[in-house]
């Protein structure tokens, strides 16, 4: 008789779970412990009295709130530029037929064969030409277009139905008109996967906030929590792990709420960085 | 009016990928046969030499092999685990499916670089939690990422960490798509899980498998600049450098334009080839259907 695999798949999955959510813990159980308890020998997984030491040292020695303004804005600037661009572009490779329409297509697909760190230092040296350095439109502009989100959203609206559209344009609706009152509204869904996806990604950018944003004020929290860290080995690992514990929160509160759109969205797609 | 209305549309999104993506391109291209250091005024046409001081030098073919380890190792790792979890995974049923997969995919959406930070204190030498563990089963663990011999599997634990549950939901849904007769029948003739897995589930899965391995492999020859940078800024001793990071260094900390060009020419040549040839593959051994 074969054993029932039931009996065997919980225990391994809980397992994986465990390793999978351990990191993050220790990070979060770490932060609540004094210096002392830190460097104690002995292994507790929890604190023993907890602190809120680090938390109140990270909001003293670096400007937190403005990392966590900087990463905001640049998300938020990159996620609705990002959105707006492909929206507008995948309608026009679903719903128009123009001139060079299949090269323009592949154009843009294409751009997803190109690593950023291969084209990195032109980019840099063309923010520098701009005088950008350390500045929001330095962070954001490289990264306003995707060719992913015009790959997803034409698929999108190509399979919605032709006759809503030609309804409202036998009611008298441009094709501007009909693009935001009708496909946007329709496909909600899909659009709202992309945007979380997209801020997901822009939140947790680090190679490119590193090289633009050299001063303090202008870095996200990536970048700016950096400065615990210590090579000669001081790294001041409570403060650090308050820091990097402050730094997740928005993304762990996003995918609790939105954790359908983006498994969902993960399978159809990917998530970087 | 009507003519150029498409061109409008799609102009918001193709003058950033022209500017940010193709312009560099070329640009990286054209560098690459320039001596210059950034800020000096002036840049010196020296023809294919940067190609020459790459190809006969010690660092390239350390970063290629150290590439190839990382990639290999992210296979394992990306390809072997998300795979038999997805399998058990499977076979769970109800709500509890959801709650595995919601925690087991929780890493993916932090940051890689937050992450990295949080694995420097677990594989710390003395402090960290790793090497305490093991001090308290008797062994003394080694000291990581300080470790010339330990520090690729290092970064590779935290890379696959990072990755596992990504590629386990996209195996899931590659399982869920395999119509249940298949299993029925198979079941009916007597066919052991195994044999299960290997005549049904593996052939089915191909397009599946195909696309994780290409995303594994692109994660693990790009992402990975992300913990060398944080941890071991490709040390000790060049150890974990690998392509992509000794274009950052050659570009942003040695300021050799010219030589970081042409090295990442070089890599977008490499990385298109092997794309391009997981393509081929893709035609001759991928099933649609049994």
């Amino acid at each position: 008789m074969r054993r029932d695999p039931h009996t065997w798949a919980h225990p391994v999955l809980v397992g994986a779970c465990v390793a999978m959510v351990f990191p993050m813990l220790w990070m979060l159980v770490t932060a609540w412990k004094s210096p002392a308890e830190i460097y104690s020998s002995g292994f507790r997984p929890w604190p023993a009295n907890p602190t809120l030491e680090n938390f109140v040292r990270v909001m003293r020695d670096v400007p937190m709130g403005r990392f966590f303004l900087n990463s905001l804005v640049v998300a938020a600037g990159i996620t609705l530029a990002r959105l707006l661009t492909s929206i507008l572009a995948a309608y026009a490779f679903a719903r128009f037929a123009f001139w060079g329409r299949e090269v323009l297509f592949y154009l843009f697909v294409a751009t997803m064969l190109v690593p950023f760190q291969v084209i990195m230092i032109p980019i840099f040296l063309t923010i520098t030409t701009f005088d950008w350095l350390n500045t929001y439109q330095g962070l954001i502009v490289p990264h306003v277009a995707s060719g992913f989100g015009v790959f997803l959203l034409r698929q999108h609206f190509k399979t919605f139905p032709l006759d809503f559209t030609d309804a409202a344009r036998i009611d008298g609706a441009t094709q501007w008109q009909t693009l935001w009152k009708v496909v946007v509204p329709s496909n909600a869904t899909a659009i709202w996967s992309l945007a979380v996806l997209f801020f997901i990604d822009a939140w947790n950018q680090y190679l490119w906030p590193l090289l633009v944003a050299t001063e303090r004020p202008m870095q996200t929290l990536p970048v700016g929590i950096q400065i615990f860290i210590n090579p000669e080995g001081g790294t001041q690992w409570g403060p650090l792990m308050a820091s990097a514990t402050l730094a997740i929160v928005p993304s762990i509160l996003l995918y609790v709420f939105a954790q359908r759109h983006i498994l969902e969205s993960a399978v159809s797609s990917g998530i970087r960085g | 009016m009507r003519a150029i209305a498409p061109y409008l549309y799609i102009l918001p999104a193709f003058l950033p990928l022209v500017v940010f993506t193709y312009w560099p391109l070329l640009h990286t291209v054209q560098l690459s046969f320039y001596d210059w250091n950034m800020v000096s005024p002036t840049w010196h046409f020296t023809g294919v030499r940067n190609y020459t001081t790459l190809l006969t030098g010690e660092d390239f073919w350390l970063a290629c092999w150290n590439t190839v380890l990382y990639v290999v190792g992210m296979l394992v790792f990306s390809i072997v685990l998300p795979l038999g979890l997805a399998i058990l995974l499977a076979r769970v049923t109800g709500p509890l499916q959801t709650v595995y997969k919601v925690i087991l995919f929780s890493p993916a959406v932090i940051s890689f670089a937050v992450a990295a930070i949080t694995w420097l204190w677990i594989f710390n030498p003395i402090d960290g939690v790793l090497n305490r563990t093991l001090l308290g089963l008797g062994t003394a663990g080694p000291a990581w990422l300080n470790n010339p011999r330990w520090v690729i599997p290092a970064i590779l634990i935290i890379s696959a960490w990072k990755l596992l549950g990504y590629n386990l939901i996209i195996f899931a849904a590659g399982l869920a798509g395999i119509p249940g007769e298949y299993y029925d029948a198979a079941k009916v003739d007597g066919a052991s899980a195994f044999q299960q897995f290997w005549c049904i589930s593996w052939p089915l899965l191909t397009p599946t498998t195909f696309f994780v391995l290409v995303t594994t492999v692109i994660y693990a020859g790009q992402q990975t600049l992300i913990p060398i940078q944080i941890l071991t800024q490709g040390g000790p001793n060049k150890a974990s450098t690998n392509l992509v990071y000794l274009i950052f260094q050659y570009g942003f900390q040695f300021f050799e334009t010219g030589l970081a060009s042409a090295l990442a020419t070089l890599v977008f040549l490499l990385f298109t080839g092997v794309t391009l040839l997981q393509q081929r593959l893709l035609q001759r051994f991928v099933h649609y259907e049994l």
